[in-house]
């Protein structure tokens, strides 16, 4: 040991100061963990955004208890946003869940669910079991507050705009795929014919002059519904009123805005 | 241990050099060099994209009759362009809308699929009238199954003497023309 080396106790000093030193810093210095929070738990309170009626901020709400994986949104999704009909490019697609009696749990997505899941290969194995409940589950990118996304992107080519979307400058991405391994829920993709990551982008063309998106459009069953969360007449707050919601994977901390209406546990 | 001091602070500077990167906007000149900084007009160019769906109102325009149809019926929070496909080409420049009418088509909502609600409309499509088009009981836009019949049928093979278009309790008007042999096809007693 030299002589000008500290103490253990002097050590511990500075590193506990240093600690608590880095959480101040991390949780009140702007751009770095101090956002204004959606939320504590999943839902939106209005007093803690900072837009109102003139300004939007967007939000998404899913009724896994009306969906009937019929895959007209996804059939239209890919019609408005000029999305491959490949197999692994999907902006949304639909999960069916099937829990047995016996406690397992299946999922199948068959072409993401496009054509339906009348044809599904799954569907002979599924006869032979005890279900106890079965429910479709339809995905989409989740706009988070806290995206993977936008953190990971080395050229900062992916950003949230004011209301709340999260876009991908086509011009900036370099295809390096990090934000696609960085999404949780797998919602981007790796566009195949112009090499860049692209995603569900809520129809930002369309919320832009007052429509909703291709998929809300769509739903036979209005399972989809999407509104301004800072408005507390729009059909996604009226939902969270109404319904018990929750959102997908909550403790990842990313804090998505799309709300779901009856998940269940074993719902990834 | 003093090495490790200034590996330790080289190490700070660093992150700390990185993190001022991600953070703080980049000045015009090093945007000129590529340098990226987001900037509204890619969100302006995304939202100005042409939407290609449109809004069963804008249906309504041109398509009244059809309209008051479906709104008075099943299918009246169907978007009609689940089964005519995107509305705004057509709406602008007339360009033509498919039908679906296939069993196929109406099956991908209304088969039974492991999945479905109980109490969403579903059957087997397999056993039910197998072959025949659904249209042809069933109308697209009322969307209601054919009534069934409420009275026994011992004695009235005849069904147009009572039920003929304009008869004591006639059929609608698209009836005409279908003979009494064929009623039963559709409708069934107690279903």
């Amino acid at each position: 040991m030299s002589t000008s080396s500290t103490s253990r106790r002097d050590f511990l000093k500075k590193a506990a100061l240093g600690l608590a030193g880095g959480v101040i810093v991390y949780r009140f210095l702007p751009g770095l963990g101090a956002r204004p929070a959606l939320a504590e738990g999943n839902v939106p309170t209005a007093s803690l955004i900072t837009h109102g009626p003139d300004h939007p901020y967007y939000g998404f709400a899913v009724n896994t208890r009306k969906c009937i994986g019929c895959g007209k949104c996804a059939t239209a999704c890919k019609l408005e946003n000029g999305v491959p009909m490949r197999e692994d490019h999907f902006r949304t697609w639909i999960e069916r869940y099937v829990f047995t009696e016996e406690g397992q749990v299946f999922v199948d997505s068959p072409d993401g669910g496009i054509n339906g899941f009348a044809a599904s290969p799954l569907n002979v194995k599924y006869a032979g079991l005890d279900i106890r409940k079965s429910f479709f589950v339809p995905k989409l990118c989740n706009q988070c507050d806290n995206p993977p996304c936008v953190r990971v992107c080395p050229v900062g080519a992916t950003y949230m705009t004011k209301d709340g979307v999260v876009l991908i400058d086509r011009g900036h991405c370099i295809g390096c795929g990090y934000c696609i391994q960085a999404c949780p829920y797998g919602a981007r993709y790796l566009h195949h014919d112009i090499g860049v990551a692209d995603k569900c982008n809520w129809c930002y063309h369309r919320i832009s002059k007052g429509l909703p998106p291709a998929c809300v459009e769509v739903c036979p069953v209005g399972a989809r519904v999407f509104g301004s969360i800072t408005d507390p007449d729009s059909p996604v707050r009226k939902l969270i009123r109404d319904e018990r919601v929750d959102v997908l994977k909550p403790s990842l901390g990313t804090e998505p805005k799309v709300y779901y209406a009856g998940l269940e546990k074993g719902v990834v | 241990m003093t090495h490790l001091v200034r590996a330790g602070l080289l190490l700070v500077v660093f992150v700390a050099g990185f993190a001022a990167m991600r953070m703080i906007t980049p000045p015009a000149f090093l945007v000129g060099l590529g340098f990226h900084e987001v900037t509204e007009s890619n969100a302006v160019e995304w939202a100005g994209h042409p939407a290609l769906f449109a809004d069963p109102a804008d249906c309504q325009t041109c398509h009244q009759d059809i309209f008051a149809i479906r709104q008075a019926g099943n299918h009246a929070g169907v978007s009609c362009e689940n089964c005519h496909g995107p509305a705004t080409a057509h709406v602008k420049e007339g360009a033509r809308v498919f039908k679906l009418t296939s069993r196929e088509s109406c099956g991908t909502c209304h088969s039974e699929v492991i999945g479905r609600p109980a109490s969403f409309p579903q059957v087997d499509l397999d056993d039910h009238n197998g072959g025949a088009e659904c249209i042809t009981c069933h109308s697209p836009h009322k969307a209601a199954a054919p009534p069934a019949v409420p009275h026994d049928l011992a004695g009235r093979s005849d069904c147009l003497s009572c039920h003929a278009v304009g008869g004591l309790v006639p059929a609608p008007a698209d009836h005409a023309g279908r003979g009494s042999d064929t009623c039963q096809t559709c409708h069934r007693s107690g279903q």
